[in-house]
């Protein structure tokens, strides 16, 4: 009886020791990586979402006072609807294609914007309007949360995209996790037409 | 004491391969792009430009404000931007601090930098709905930048860190209602 149970206590204990041993060789990073990526994609997404929401608005204002801009004014719109449909879900991170689609349609989107508040420059009553100035600077505020989100998000996919590429992760890549596919970067990114930036 | 000897030479003899592999591995890890100041203080003046004086104002109430509030507010003012813009630069500067409660997110920084003309304010995103992106631009208009220009650091970034405090601390329902009677444009409904 004593003899069983020491080999059971044994075995046990060789399962136990194991778990520990690929858990702390890494068996969890490509996991772990992988959702804080997506984690930092879903911010990328919402600080964009931010920017489309503060549109409405901006156009009521600018429409105010410079209706005759219709051409402006009309691609803002239209960019806006179109950069609103294309959705990009954490599970098409790994479709470079994709994520290209969205990033095209958010810097057509960022285009439209530039030139609208180029325009309104051309305008001294919207320009020192209170409600276009604090629109203009919940703008610039969400445009650099934009920058801030995607610099995380490249960051993210750096660690992911790395650790399954070099060792040891490459190893649980090429086994456990052969489904994992590296994740898609952004191209360079097109800065909107920054406003003119208060310096003293 | 014969083993003590044996085991004390092993040690001397392994320790030097792991001591060169830890040098080695200090070399390659990538050290903080920026050179950015130790956080000494709740006032951190590496541009020195803040008399000592109002520097000990300021101090005692950013000090109440945390009390107060929870809220962290540092001011911060350096002589260099090494070549970047403000806003990543404060940004990073601000998550190299770990600023506010991890829970809340209540950190603010008060980014000065002479040298370059900027000034910005960062808010950590637990306060953000308070301290909006207008209020702030309105604040560094009105209350910081006006002074700066006349060269009046010191007033400058003591009537702005009031004008922070302010807005953190005066219940939301009352910035409401003062911006309701403020507000004279009529906006059209969203579409």
């Amino acid at each position: 009886m004593m003899m069983i149970s020491m080999a059971h206590i044994r075995r046990v204990l060789a399962v136990v020791l194991v778990g520990f041993a690929v858990a702390g060789c890494g068996y969890n990073t490509i996991p772990t990586l992988e959702e804080q990526a997506k984690a930092r994609w879903g911010d990328v997404q919402n600080n964009y979402q931010r920017r489309a929401d503060l549109i409405p608005n901006l156009v009521a204002t600018v429409q105010g006072f410079a209706k005759q801009e219709r051409e402006v004014l009309t691609q803002v719109i239209e960019a806006r609807a179109k950069a609103t449909q294309i959705k990009v879900d954490a599970s098409q991170l790994t479709d470079p294609a994709k994520v290209k689609q969205f990033q095209d349609a958010q810097n057509q989107l960022s285009g439209a914007l530039g030139r609208l508040i180029a325009v309104s420059e051309n305008y001294p009553e919207l320009k020192s309007n209170q409600n276009f100035l604090a629109l203009q600077s919940q703008l610039e505020g969400t445009e650099n949360r934009i920058a801030v989100a995607r610099r995380d998000y490249i960051e993210a996919v750096r660690l992911y995209n790395t650790e399954l590429r070099t060792f040891p992760g490459i190893i649980w890549a090429s086994t456990v996790f052969r489904g994992n596919k590296p994740m898609a970067e952004f191209t360079a990114a097109e800065d909107a037409a920054k406003p003119p930036q208060v310096k003293f | 004491m014969t083993a003590g000897r044996i085991s004390s030479a092993v040690g001397r003899r392994v320790t030097w391969p792991w001591a060169i592999f830890a040098a080695l591995l200090c070399m390659f890890t990538s050290a903080p792009a920026l050179n950015f100041p130790a956080l000494s203080g709740r006032v951190v003046d590496q541009a020195n430009i803040i008399q000592p004086g109002t520097r000990s104002a300021i101090e005692q109430k950013l000090a109440d404000l945390e009390a107060k509030s929870g809220i962290q507010l540092v001011v911060a003012t350096v002589s260099s931007l090494e070549g970047q813009d403000i806003e990543p630069y404060a940004n990073e500067l601000f998550r190299h601090w770990q600023l506010g409660e991890k829970t809340k997110n209540n950190g603010v920084l008060l980014l000065v930098a002479p040298n370059e003309h900027r000034v910005r304010i960062e808010v950590g995103y637990g306060v953000e709905k308070t301290l909006t992106d207008a209020l702030s631009r309105v604040i560094i208009v009105n209350a910081i930048t006006p002074r700066f220009k006349s060269g009046d650091f010191s007033g400058g970034i003591s009537r702005g860190v009031d004008d922070i405090i302010t807005v953190l601390t005066t219940d939301a329902s009352e910035w409401q209602e003062r911006r309701r009677c403020a507000s004279t444009t009529s906006r059209p409904a969203i579409r």
